[in-house]
This record gives structure tokens, C-alpha cells and sequence, in this order.
């Protein structure tokens, strides 16, 4: 189980870094220049808001399984943190089933989507990014994310120390 | 692994839901569902919802999955699914949300590079010999910290570790201080560039900009009105603040030299938002190349501290995603029960006045704001309390500032207040309570703020107004 977990935060810190140090900087970068280009050039990228566009989403695909790992959802804790450790990790079971739902539906769409895409070979406007690449992103989240909770969940029964942490306070504001 | 190592409670949830799910997969519970009238269904929904945040589910996933099981049984059987995976494209491809990344990477830049501190010792020279000086400094600080970062936690964590020692120099009292300091934090959330107006606008779909414009007027006032009360305090009890160290009229306009590109940078963000040279997302970005661009001259900016400001800024975006989707989704299925439709039409049938309207709705949000995060606060009450805001003839420009100023409560006060937690791990030898105790008259000052942008609109809708935004 203890390697399963380090796999499974490598995969993640990884997508986190991809998104994080890669994406996320392209993005920025790209804003501020077609700022630049926009106000003292007067000639500003056509392509810019579509591709950002296209690039926010894989930043959200990448960053919801590490944001997840280190516990970053807000939640009430008001009633959780008062109860003993048991009672927590009961309560925990809730959370894992609804997220495990959620997760599936998201990744059961996306994947018939994407074969749609694909088969139909869709892209962007001006960027021709391929649309799939967007369901494709959400499909890998959603397989990561599905993977994380039943392993959580089985933590939780089996008493594993590894994928069983419960949520602790959210990660800012 | 033995029987020992079991968690039975645990099991028995887990034996229990899915054998509650099978029962209602065998029966006929779900056209017994069906058939019972939407707006029922949304009430159910809605208490289904309460539940499962109370017992600790994350609000996004929450008010998620509760919109999920709503929209199976009103909708058909694919039409959760197609709803979830719909919302979840469209918000992480709007081009606004870009902002959001963005300016928390303006207020981890500010953050992890010392500008802060400037700020605060530039305030400090000028305000130091006021009664409270250095408590004043630190509210009027975090205001300008306010003015390039969008969060408050982020003002509190980094203001704290520079204004409590200097106070505690000086013998400040401990609840004055700490309390200045973590009502003061929340000027951040108010003052623009603020991330939870941005939150706000793309879930009602109003103008960020004019959020942003909006929210000027009301951030000086309770600047202002925070500093008053700390002096008022102060002249009444001169123990509890004395006056600070004294400085030459050259030292004090020498410390304004660094702060100025602090007063560039907000003059370039909302200056170019103000006259609409740029959109909020453009002025993000621009804001975030100024700063990294004063960072590097300055020589404050390593490879490390940049790498974390893009990691930190990632993951709270991540997690504000999820949070709107979740208040997205729930906003669709609210309109789709017709249960805001069925409480604006009792509003208008009991003939309640728009005042005693807000006063209910300034109540439930002060409820809401003792047990929960903001933004679970605003984003579970905003598809609620929406449509009866625009059926009064309010300005959603208006109720956008109105909700982040109670949102600012909802950090100050017991028993959740994350700001006053905040405090308490920066001054931990400070009881809770006692922090508690100094935000009071903040929070009582910040209730008369509300009840004076409620009587007059004006305050919040002027600005805006000038600069030809439009607000309805």
C-alpha cells in the first residue's frame, strides 16, 4: 500500500508541476504579452483567448488530484474536529462515496466524448488544438481522482495509514 | 490484515449507503420521488445538502453531488451526468477565470517578497504618532497589501508576523492588537483586486470590473472606520495603544519611495480596469509582470519563491474551481425546481419591506458565516438569495459588495473565524478568546458599514457609475 501511495503522489505531484510550472506560466506569459501587443503594437494574437481557454482547463485537470492530496478542499469542520478519530473516518466514508460518484459520472461523459471528438477529429478555431485533448484531460483527472478514493476508502476500512487522511482546513481564504 | 484491523465503523456507513442505494434501486422510490413536486424536491435537496456538509463532506463536492442526485431524479437519467461534465467545461475554459490564478500569484509575490514589510514601515513613519499609531499602521497597511493581492488569510499570515512584534514593543494590549490586525486582514477580500469578487461574478455573471470599481469606496471607509475605532479606543484608554516612535518629515517621505511600486501596481490594475484599457484578467496579468518585474529589481525574487507562488497559486485555484462548479451546478437545479421562484413569490406575497428583506438576509448570513468558510457561505446562499435580491431592484454590482462584506464577518467570527485561527498560530501565546475579544468592535463597525451601503447605495454604485459600468 505504501507504494501504491508513492506512486500515486509521484503521478500527481507531477501533473501538479506540469500544470503548475509549465501551463500556468505559458498562460500568464501569453496574457501579458497580448496585452503588450494589444495596447502598444495594436495588433494583439487572435489565437490567445482561445488557447488560454483550452489551457485553463488542463491547469484545473492537473491541479484537482494534487489540491485533493494534501487535503485543500474546504469543509465545515466545526462538528468533524470535535469527534473522536473513529467517528472522522466514518464520516470520511460519505465523502469518499460521494466523490467516488461524482468522479465516475464526470469520467464516463468525458470518455464517450472524447471517442465522439475523435472519431469526428474536432479542433479549435484558430489554434486547431485538438478538442478532445480537453475530455481526454478530465478522463486521466477522473481515472486519478477514482483511483485515489477507493484506495482512500479501502485505507479507511482496512486501517492503512497511507490514503487515510481526512480533510484538515481548507488551503487559503 | 485481521478482523482487528477493521474499521467497523466505517464499514457500517459504507454497508449502509450502499445498501440504502440498492433498496432504492429495487423499489420504486425513485418515481415516488419523481413524482412529488419540484419545489419539494429542492427542499429536500437543499436539507440533503446541510447534511452533508455538517457531517464534512468539502462544500464543492457537497453542493455537487447534491445537485447530481437532484438532477437524476427531475431530469432524465443521462442529464446529471451531461449537467456536470457541461459546467465543469464551460467554467474551466471562461477566460475570466484566468484572473483567479493570477492574482493569487500577485499576493504570493507580495508575500514571499518582503514588499509588505515597506508598505508597513512607510505607514508606521507616518501613522506611528496617532493614539493606536501602530495598530492604525497595520490596518492601513493591510489595506494597501489589500490593494495588490486578492485574499485575506494571505494578509493576515503575512502582516501578523511584522505588526504584532512591533506592537508588543510599544505594550500594546494583546486583544487590541491581535483584533486590529485580523479584522484588518479581511480589507483584502474588499479592497480590489479581490478574488471572491471574481468568484462572484462569474457565478451571477456580473462585471468584475465594476466589482472591482465598486468595492473601492466601501474598502476606504472601513479602512477608515477600522482606524477611527482604534483611536476612539485609544483616547479613551491611552494604555491599550500608546504612540509610536517619532520620525523626521525626510525619513518619512524617503520610506514612500519603496512603496511606490505598490501604488503602481494598484494604479495600473484598477486605473486600467477603471477607464477600461484592460479587462480584470488582462489587468491580472499585468499586475502580476509588474510585480515580478519590481521583484527582480529589487532583488527580492528567487527561482524557489517563484516556483512556490505558481504551485500555491495553482492548488487555491484548483480548489475555488471545484467550489464554483459546485454553487454552478446547484444554481441550475435551483432553477430548475423553482424553489427561488416559489421563496420570491412568498416574499412578495408576504409583503415584506426590501430592508426587513436584507435584514433576514444579513441575519442568515452572519448564521451561516459562524459555521462556515466564505466561500461555501457565498456560493451555497448566492443562487438562493439572487433572484430575490434582483426581484427587489437591487443592483447585483451592489449585493456582489454587500455579500463580500458580510463574507469579511464570516472571517472574524467565532467559532470558524479563519482569520482569528490565523492569528492564533502567528501570536500563540494570545487566547482565542481574547483575539476574539479585540475583533469586536471591528465587527460591530463593519454591521454599521452594511447598514449605511444599504441605506445608501450610492456609496457602492457611485464609482462604478462614473466610469460609465454599468450596474444593473
Amino acid at each position: 500500500m505504501e507504494k501504491v501511495e508513492k506512486y500515486f503522489q509521484f503521478l500527481s505531484i507531477n501533473l501538479d508541476k506540469i500544470g503548475g510550472l509549465i501551463v500556468l506560466p505559458a498562460i500568464s506569459i501569453i496574457v501579458m504579452v497580448d496585452v503588450f501587443k494589444r495596447y502598444a503594437l495594436n495588433d494583439p494574437w487572435i489565437w490567445s483567448l482561445e488557447f488560454n481557454e483550452w489551457m485553463l482547463l488542463l491547469v484545473f485537470a492537473f491541479a484537482i488530484p494534487e489540491c485533493t492530496r494534501q487535503n485543500g478542499h474546504v469543509r465545515m469542520e466545526l462538528l468533524i474536529s470535535n469527534l473522536p478519530k473513529r467517528s472522522q473516518e466514518a464520516m470520511d466514508v460519505v465523502y469518499v462515496l460521494c466523490a467516488i460518484v461524482l468522479f465516475y459520472l464526470l469520467g464516463i461523459h468525458a470518455w464517450e466524448e472524447f471517442l465522439f471528438d475523435y472519431e469526428l477529429g474536432r479542433i479549435t478555431e484558430f489554434v486547431r488544438l485538438p478538442i478532445w485533448g480537453h475530455q481526454l484531460a478530465i478522463f486521466g483527472m477522473c481515472v486519478i481522482l477514482v483511483l485515489y478514493y477507493v484506495l482512500r476508502l479501502f485505507a479507511t476500512i482496512f486501517n492503512f495509514k497511507e490514503f487515510s487522511r481526512t480533510e484538515s482546513v481548507g488551503m487559503e481564504e | 490484515m485481521n478482523a482487528k484491523s477493521i474499521n467497523f465503523p466505517a464499514l457500517g456507513v459504507l454497508v449502509v449507503i450502499l445498501l440504502a442505494a440498492a433498496l432504492f434501486n429495487a423499489t420504486d422510490a425513485l418515481d415516488t420521488l419523481k413524482s412529488l413536486d419540484k419545489g419539494a424536491i429542492g427542499l429536500v435537496a437543499f436539507v440533503a445538502m446541510m447534511l452533508l456538509i455538517v457531517l464534512g463532506v468539502p462544500i464543492g463536492f457537497a453542493m455537487l453531488a447534491t445537485a447530481v442526485a437532484g438532477f437524476f431524479i427531475v431530469g432524465r437519467s443521462n442529464f446529471a451526468e451531461t449537467q456536470l461534465s457541461i459546467t465543469f467545461i464551460e467554467q474551466g475554459t471562461s477566460f475570466v477565470f484566468v484572473a483567479v490564478p493570477l492574482y493569487f500569484m500577485m499576493g504570493q509575490i507580495v508575500q514571499r517578497t518582503n514588499i509588505a514589510y515597506d508598505l508597513y514601515e512607510c505607514v508606521y513613519r507616518w501613522l506611528g504618532r496617532l493614539p493606536g499609531g501602530l495598530a492604525i499602521s497595520s490596518v492601513v497597511a493591510c489595506g494597501g497589501f489589500g490593494a495588490v493581492s486578492g485574499g485575506s488569510v494571505t494578509a493576515v499570515a503575512t502582516m501578523a508576523p511584522m505588526c504584532i512584534p512591533a506592537m508588543r514593543r510599544y505594550n500594546y494590549d494583546d486583544s487590541l492588537a491581535t483584533g486590529s490586525v485580523s479584522a484588518a486582514g479581511t480589507l483584502g477580500i474588499l479592497i480590489p483586486p479581490s478574488i471572491i469578487m471574481i468568484g462572484y461574478g462569474i457565478l451571477t455573471e456580473t462585471s468584475i470590473g465594476a466589482l472591482f470599481i465598486a468595492g473601492i469606496i466601501p474598502g476606504i471607509l472601513m479602512t477608515i472606520g477600522y482606524s477611527a475605532t482604534i483611536a476612539v479606543k485609544c483616547i479613551i484608554n491611552p494604555e491599550l495603544g500608546p504612540v509610536g516612535e517619532k520620525y523626521s518629515m525626510g525619513e518619512k517621505v524617503r520610506s514612500l519611495t519603496k512603496v511606490t511600486p505598490i501604488f503602481l501596481t494598484f494604479i495600473i490594475v484598477i486605473g486600467g480596469i477603471y477607464t477600461g484599457v484592460f479587462t480584470p484578467t488582462e489587468a491580472a496579468g499585468v499586475g502580476v509582470l509588474a510585480l515580478l518585474l519590481i521583484s527582480l529589481a529589487m532583488r527580492r525574487l528567487n527561482l524557489t519563491n517563484f516556483k512556490e507562488s505558481l504551485l500555491k497559486s495553482m492548488h487555491t485555484s484548483a480548489m475555488i474551481f471545484v467550489i464554483i462548479i459546485g454553487g454552478h451546478m446547484m444554481g441550475k437545479f435551483v432553477v430548475l425546481t423553482g424553489l427561488t421562484t416559489g421563496v420570491v413569490d412568498w416574499i412578495t406575497a408576504a409583503n415584506f419591506s426590501p430592508l426587513m428583506v436584507m435584514l433576514m438576509i444579513s441575519l442568515l448570513f452572519i448564521v451561516l458565516g459562524m459555521v462556515l468558510d466564505v466561500w461555501g457561505m457565498l456560493i451555497l446562499t448566492i443562487p438562493f438569495t439572487m433572484p430575490i435580491i434582483l426581484d427587489l431592484g437591487y443592483s447585483p454590482v451592489w449585493y456582489g459588495v454587500y455579500a463580500v462584506i458580510m463574507a469579511e464577518l464570516a472571517l472574524i467570527t467565532p467559532p470558524v473565524g479563519i482569520n482569528v485561527y490565523v492569528m492564533a498560530k502567528m501570536a500563540p501565546d494570545v487566547p482565542l478568546i481574547k483575539i476574539f475579544k479585540g475583533v469586536a468592535p471591528f465587527f460591530i463597525f463593519t454591521l454599521f458599514l452594511v447598514m449605511l451601503i444599504t441605506l445608501f447605495p450610492e456609496i457602492v454604485l457611485w464609482l462604478p457609475r462614473t466610469a460609465g459600468m454599468g450596474v444593473f
